[in-house]
């Protein structure tokens, strides 16, 4: 199998195809990315509406929710610009269609190739000033250099968490065809990460924390940031979200060996 | 001037059109399943936040109690009042498949609001076992705000006219836009993103921001699910009832006639190869 450079210089090729593709409509693009904007704006406002009631939610204070905010669509713009969403509804397209198995032929990591295959550049124009955005608040609070690790760290989790979920969610493809459905009730359990799961009240709270965790997502690295978190969560994101892909791959592996083509 | 055999001809194909939408539906109840439970989390995740939020305080006259109600009433109003013609309709338009209809002796607008009037009926019965279960959690919990009154119930079925109408024209206008547009996704994502503001699924109106609640008021959103929530929870004077209704009828007059412009200009564009 081809090495990191062979992967790397595919990867620049998928993403020039996608960005080309998506450009052809331009008037479509351009106002795409204006609703993703207003989509940033609104929920911005719904926050502020918020924070006019309370000047802690779920122990965090004003700037430490917006920063919430900002890592929680930050990362997700960056999961669905990359793997996520070729994973939870791309790779039902592809079974469904049968191009899977072009995509199979060719002397490249299936996973790799599935989760890159196309690129969604509205969300990576979005990207960008939402990540100076973020990167501003982040430096205004002042956090000291352990803060700062500790939230790189809750980042790189909150990264490894949802390659995990939706590559062993999409181990099920294979076998039920048609997974759409289900990849839309997994984005609603998702939308719980726009929030502190510290805000869900205590079983909720518990329950987005430790048992589905969402609030990997923008919880742990915020707590972390803030001194509201310790290591001590943090080791056990990085136990559970690497217990999770571990679990994820065996279980791609499994079922892609177990895949029969559903075309000719 | 329509004769009447032509009318009964016309009534019987509306009625076999929406046959067709409440067999369809119940073919592929599964994937309305999935839509009620995805949407049944997102409003959960809302009224839980609020909730907490509110804790025992009270805030522009909500209480906990009458945020996790309105969410409820909320979630069933908007299922069971919301259109989503609009992605048919924008592929028919795309994919040149409208041309099968425009030779048929149905008009496509109208056959598309029968047919998704028929999955509403399977869709609305889907809804009933999600009702029952947070109904009945909340009434256990003491936290369900019962109505006042017959009256408060009979204005919030009014509503579903008004509402159904708006949500109908709503819907068809974003699919049309698939005349001018190859790709709609962007204006459907920005009405959207709209949509879930004024419409009281974020927050309920009475708790955004002055100057949203002001744009709000002028918009036709809040008419489909949250203007009628509001006027169940008693917020909502006999005079308010009477403007929101005026204004809820009007924008769909206004949207009615929009819809009806854009598919009288788009048809005269429209093209198709094949097929």
């Amino acid at each position: 199998m081809p090495g990191m450079r062979h992967h790397g210089r595919i990867l620049v090729q998928l993403v020039s195809a996608s960005f080309k593709q998506q450009l052809s409509y331009r008037t479509s693009f351009l106002i795409v990315v204006i609703a993703k904007y207003l989509r940033v704006a609104i929920y911005f406002i719904l926050f502020e509406s918020i924070l006019v009631t309370t000047d802690v939610l779920g122990g965090f204070s004003r700037d430490y929710v917006l920063i919430h905010f900002f890592t929680d669509f930050v990362l997700f713009l960056f999961v669905s610009t990359t793997f996520e969403r070729n994973l939870v509804f791309g790779l039902s397209k592809l079974v469904q269609r049968g191009d899977l198995d072009g995509l199979l032929t060719k002397p490249l990591n299936p996973l790799f190739h599935i989760a890159f295959y196309k690129g969604d550049f509205y969300d990576f124009i979005t990207l960008g000033p939402l990540f100076v955005a973020l990167a501003y608040l982040v430096f205004r609070v002042e956090p000291t250099l352990e803060q700062g690790l500790l939230f790189l760290g809750g980042v790189m989790v909150a990264l490894l968490f949802i390659l995990g979920v939706s590559t062993i969610f999409s181990s099920f493809t294979f076998r039920t065809i048609e997974n759409r459905g289900a990849g839309r009730v997994l984005h609603a359990i998702f939308r719980s990460a726009q929030f502190p799961s510290t805000a869900f009240g205590p079983w909720w709270g518990t329950l987005f924390l430790f048992v589905i965790p969402t609030g990997f997502v923008a919880t742990l690295p915020t707590g972390l940031l803030s001194g509201l978190f310790h290591i001590g969560h943090l080791a056990y994101g990085v136990i559970f979200t690497i217990s999770l892909c571990v679990i994820g791959i065996w279980r791609w592996n499994r079922s892609l060996r177990r895949y029969s083509s559903a075309s000719s | 001037m329509i004769s009447l055999p032509q009318l009964r001809a016309r009534l019987r194909a509306y009625y076999a059109t929406f046959r067709i939408g409440l067999n369809q539906n119940i073919a592929y109840r599964a994937r309305i399943n999935v839509w009620t439970i995805t949407h049944a989390l997102g409003l959960l995740i809302y009224a839980l936040v609020w909730g907490t939020v509110l804790g025992d305080q009270e805030l522009a006259g909500f209480t906990q109690q009458d945020v996790l109600t309105y969410y409820l009433g909320f979630f069933v109003l908007e299922r069971v009042v919301r259109a989503h013609g609009w992605t048919t309709m924008s592929t028919d338009i795309r994919e040149g498949r409208l041309s099968f209809w425009l030779s048929r002796p149905i008009h496509y607008v109208r056959y598309t609001a029968m047919r998704e009037t028929g999955a509403k009926v399977v869709l609305g019965l889907l809804v009933l076992p999600v009702l029952v279960l947070f109904l009945g959690v909340l009434v256990v919990s003491g936290t369900f705000t019962p109505p006042s009154g017959a009256l408060d119930v009979a204005l919030l079925l009014a509503f579903l006219i008004p509402g159904s109408a708006l949500a109908f024209s709503i819907s068809h206008i974003m699919g049309m836009v698939a005349f001018w547009l190859e790709d709609n996704k962007g204006p459907v994502s920005a009405f959207w993103a709209l949509s879930v503001i004024f419409s009281g699924a974020a927050a309920p109106v009475a708790l955004l921001p002055d100057s949203l609640q002001a744009i709000a008021a002028y918009l036709p959103f809040q008419y489909i699910a949250a203007f009628p929530m509001e006027l169940y929870l008693g917020r909502v004077s006999g005079g308010q009832i009477a403007i929101g209704f005026a204004v809820a009828v009007s924008w769909a007059v206004i949207l009615h006639l929009v819809s009806r412009l854009l598919w009288n200009r788009g048809i005269r564009r429209y093209s198709a190869v094949g097929g």
